[in-house]
């Protein structure tokens, strides 16, 4: 039975196929091997029955999204349409309407309208990368799985923020991919490789040769106890993220010159990514400075993003620094690249495509790139996301920490909540100050049994 | 303890509410916290709850506390993570009125006066990060209409 099969049945058919699927899924647990073979015949029915049940979760999977998607997305013509840092007005030299950025200098709206109209635009957001599910890659260590069609949307956000990180420090963010036109100078031939060699940094196998791969990151995954198929935050991506960089930078010497920084708790201390950046080369005097992607989680509201957000979330996206948004709607992952009015352009990793055989010589490039940008409404954004930013130099950092700090507390509100806040010193500093003291015993301070009795459920801190 | 009928409905962090049915239990609550406020002026009558769809984070063993209102939100969350053992690496985020309240150098007081719920409490909700991945909408995503570009402008 294959795909086109499959895609011939009736919905109601296809939605029993999934039930089965799930339900093969309960009614055992999955044996843990090491390498996907499976060794004693004891093990071998429950393997076989997770191969099924694999196949068909797959095979739905790939059925569901494996449609091409034809949509013209318009774009308003009164109002600019920012792509990472990047003012692009769908009329040419219209002045720019200055209330669409709120917190945003003025030199900065200045600096980037010149670029040319709404074609600009598509030209830099094809340039973008776009990494999205992909079928019958070599076995996940540990799984039956060969596609992450479902499940690893997450994931490939991830990979595509990290891609476009490692763009900004290996080409540069105004590199543009222009495949119609032929490679004449080393510039572009140099560009061109380096482009290639960022997509087989994310090829799907499991190989060191691949270190941003999806095999690479679920394996870092599980020592968070995370397996294959399981669900991932943004947050968790980005603390992979940040051990698939480390590693590769030790098994690399192009990566020894870039770090990753995650914030915790929404604060981000400056002296902890100095202290990251700053190097000695091999113990000598000479001092190095990596660059650093600095990516910060957080959590804007409950079940909804709260809309106090909104005009901070455009406004990051403003930012020169900014590499992007993990995050999506609820349960569907999506990495927001711009705006437009109060809708995020993003790119969806919802398509599943085959995998692409990389190691060939001019492998073709067209399925990492999405030729139709998609609109979303800020209000389906899920609260929870992760922020992304990259500082190539000490000076960058300086610009972006001075930058991104106007862009974080909602406005119009009668007290600050900023989204995220910036900390001198380090983390480490930070906890041992003198905290509010918890005594061991709580009912140590001020507290004597009248007040007990009254006090019934409340406990006095 | 009293034993009330309980419904629920979602509270300004879109967190479930439990709200008591019978009037007198609800009246006589806001007495106990406003009793609460003169025996304590100097603490803060908090309630803290887990997200109803929090799924990582564990549940306090008790939730409501009287905090001394010099107490910065960060400092508030320091205490909160204490009392999970929350390994360092581990994310929470604490929201008011669904508003993040993460590092904030304000006090419990400051956010008591501004978000202090009807029943004179100050209604805290923690919660990890939401995980992404197959949506449930069955559909392929040609037959979805909420992609805005289909009908964008």
């Amino acid at each position: 039975m294959n795909a086109e099969a499959i895609a011939s049945f009736k919905p109601g058919l296809l939605s029993g196929v999934r039930k089965l699927a799930n339900n093969l899924g309960q009614s055992q647990s999955q044996p843990h091997h090491q390498n996907g073979r499976s060794p004693t015949s004891s093990a071998e029915e429950p393997e076989t029955d997770g191969k099924v049940k694999t196949k068909l979760m797959s095979m739905w999977n790939n059925m569901k999204y494996g449609w091409t998607v034809k949509v013209k997305t318009n774009f308003s013509k009164d109002s600019p349409v920012w792509l990472l840092g990047r003012c692009y007005h769908p009329v040419d030299h219209h002045p720019l309407d200055d209330t669409q950025a709120i917190a945003c200098s003025e030199d900065m709206l200045g600096v980037f309208v010149e670029e040319e109209g709404i074609e600009a635009f598509r030209s830099d957001f094809q340039s973008r990368l776009w990494l999205t599910y992909r079928r019958e890659f070599p076995i996940l260590n540990g799984s039956n799985f060969t596609t992450d069609c479902g499940w690893g949307c997450m994931l490939r956000s991830g990979q595509m923020l990290l891609a476009q990180a490692l763009v900004c420090h290996f080409i540069n963010r105004d590199w543009r991919w222009r495949p119609e036109e032929p490679l004449t100078t080393g510039l572009m031939n140099r560009n061109d490789k380096m482009h290639r060699a960022i997509i087989k940094w994310f090829a799907d196998i499991p190989s060191p040769v691949s270190p941003f791969s999806i095999h690479t990151l679920v394996r870092l995954g599980e020592e968070s106890g995370k397996k294959a198929g399981d669900w991932y935050g943004p947050g968790s991506v980005a603390h992979l993220l940040r051990m698939a960089v480390k590693a590769a930078a030790e098994e690399y010497d192009e990566f020894e010159k870039l770090c990753v920084y995650v914030a915790q708790d929404c604060a981000v201390y400056v002296q902890d990514i100095i202290d990251l950046c700053e190097k000695h080369e091999n113990g000598g005097s000479r001092k190095y400075w990596k660059s650093v992607i600095i990516l910060v989680p957080v959590r804007l509201g409950g079940e909804k993003m709260n809309s106090i957000y909104a005009p901070c979330l455009t406004s990051l996206l403003t930012l020169k620094h900014c590499i992007g948004i993990i995050g999506g709607r609820p349960r569907h992952s999506l990495y927001f690249v711009g705006y437009q009015d109060d809708k995020l352009i993003h790119l969806d990793p919802h398509y599943c495509q085959e995998r692409v055989d990389v190691w060939q010589p001019n492998f073709p490039l067209s399925s990492f790139h999405c030729r139709s940008p998609r609109k979303m409404h800020l209000s389906k954004m899920d609260p929870s996301c992760s922020i992304g930013f990259y500082c190539k130099t000490r000076d960058d950092l300086d610009a972006f920490v001075q930058d991104v700090k106007k862009c974080l507390v909602p406005p119009n509100q009668k007290s600050e909540y900023p989204m995220f806040v910036f900390c001198d010193g380090r983390s480490r500093d930070a906890v041992s100050l003198p905290r509010l003291s918890i005594p061991e015993d709580d009912n140590a301070i001020g507290f004597d049994s009248d007040n007990y009795m009254e006090c019934e459920e409340f406990e006095i801190l | 303890m009293l034993k009330m009928e309980m419904s629920t409905k979602l509270d300004k962090n879109s967190n479930l509410k439990k709200v008591t049915k019978r009037k007198k239990a609800y009246a006589s609550r806001i007495e106990e916290v406003a009793a609460m406020r003169i025996k304590f002026p100097t603490k803060v009558p908090t309630i803290v709850k887990r997200f109803h769809k929090e799924a990582s984070l564990p549940l306090l063993e008790k939730v409501k506390f009287l905090v001394p209102e010099e107490t910065t939100m960060s400092q508030f969350v320091a205490i909160i993570r204490k009392r999970m053992n929350l390994r360092p690496n581990q994310a929470i985020y604490l929201l008011v009125n669904n508003r993040s309240m993460m590092n904030l150098s304000m006090t419990i007081a400051e956010v008591y006066n501004e978000h202090k719920d009807e029943d004179g409490m100050l209604h805290v909700t923690y919660a990890s990060q939401e995980v992404f991945g197959s949506s449930d909408d069955s559909r392929p995503v040609m037959w979805r209409t909420n992609y805005d570009s289909v009908a964008d402008n």
